[in-house]
């Protein structure tokens, strides 16, 4: 966990050196689903934003609701995008899906954590600063026979990314026994 | 009859039968699914009355269901089940869910507000066998149990409605 959230919260720290103005952006995740998704055994695509999103951040929010914390990062949030393939044997992915996804993460992004494990979960966690809020991340979550894109868009603080772990099929990933490189 | 009374009939006529003849989301991935060579609904015993059941008793947090299940005969994909799938995402339903899996078995779930909480259309559909479902259902029970297990949501609160 802290090897994932202490860089983290060193570049939200950092962020403040970054020009304002910078808009966040919904990273579209469409240029490879079809190649993924052929040599998949399941794809899962969760789409939440909107107006669906802050009704969500509502009814989670309330005070008897079990995750209130989970409820009022919802309600700040403009999309949850999703995108897990799960392959039936190691390494069936073409790795030059993960490069065209790291394309199109453009200027404005920053990578603030990259972690390389052992086992081969590997993770990339880039964030787009405005000022100094975060207002969008993508993570790239990489294990052997799952490939995971998760695009959260809005003002987030790193430390309650962890709130989202395990929610609307996002995996946990700052549990992972991963090394860093 | 007057001319205001006969033309009140008339725009009432209208009215119904208009209302009639719009098919609901529900029944047009029903109609498509079952348009399907092979395609057989399942007659499920008693579901009228659990139907009421649920309007009466709210288990779950659910208020009111409409299922339909078909024995689909090993049925792959069909470009009309798909138009169909596209079809609802015109029509006031926001997409939220996507499972697709190698072996055919495919799952899409869309939301949208009700005046009682929120709406779940669910198409779920595996070798030899097809399910429509239709939950209006408490928000925060629902938004609980997407958030908790999305693809699995409507088929869980359906379980649940058995406890």
């Amino acid at each position: 966990m802290k090897r994932i959230l202490l860089p983290m919260l060193v570049a939200a720290t950092l962020s403040v050196l970054v020009p304002a103005g910078v808009r966040a952006q919904k990273i579209s995740f469409d240029l490879d689903t079809t190649t993924l998704a052929a040599k998949a055994i399941e794809t899962v695509e969760i789409t939440l934003d909107g107006e669906l999103l802050r009704l969500a951040g509502r009814f989670l929010a309330t005070a008897d609701a079990d995750e209130p914390e989970l409820g009022r990062l919802l309600r700040r949030l403009e999309g949850i995008y999703v995108r897990s393939y799960t392959f039936d044997s190691d390494g069936a992915y073409d790795s030059r899906a993960i490069a065209a996804v790291r394309a199109r993460i453009g200027a404005g992004w920053q990578k603030i954590v990259n972690v390389r494990s052992a086992d081969s979960d590997d993770v990339e966690v880039y964030t787009k600063l405005a000022g100094d809020r975060v207002e969008g991340v993508v993570i790239i979550a990489a294990q052997p026979r799952q490939l995971t894109f998760i695009n959260i868009v809005g003002p987030v603080d790193l430390a309650e990314l962890s709130l989202l772990e395990g929610q609307f099929a996002i995996p946990r990933i700052s549990k992972k026994d991963a090394k860093e490189k | 009859m007057s001319a205001l009374g006969r033309a009140l009939l008339i725009a009432g006529l209208a009215g119904a039968v208009l209302t009639g003849c719009r098919t609901s989301e529900f029944g047009t991935l029903c109609n498509a699914v079952s348009a399907q060579p092979g395609v057989h609904r399942q007659y499920i015993p008693m579901l009228g009355i659990a139907r009421i059941g649920v309007r009466m008793a709210h288990p779950a947090g659910v208020f009111d269901f409409k299922l339909a299940v078909f024995e689909n005969g090993g049925m792959h994909r069909s470009p009309a089940v798909d138009r169909a799938l596209s079809s609802i995402d015109q029509r006031g339903w926001t997409p939220v869910v996507k499972v697709r899996s190698a072996d055919g078995t495919r799952t899409r779930i869309w939301l949208r507000e009700s005046p009682r909480g929120m709406e779940m259309l669910l198409f779920a559909h595996e070798t030899g066998e097809s399910v429509v479902l239709q939950l209006e259902m408490d928000a925060e029970t629902l938004f609980a149990r997407l958030a908790a297990d999305p693809a699995g949501a409507g088929r869980r609160t359906l379980a649940g409605l058995g406890d």
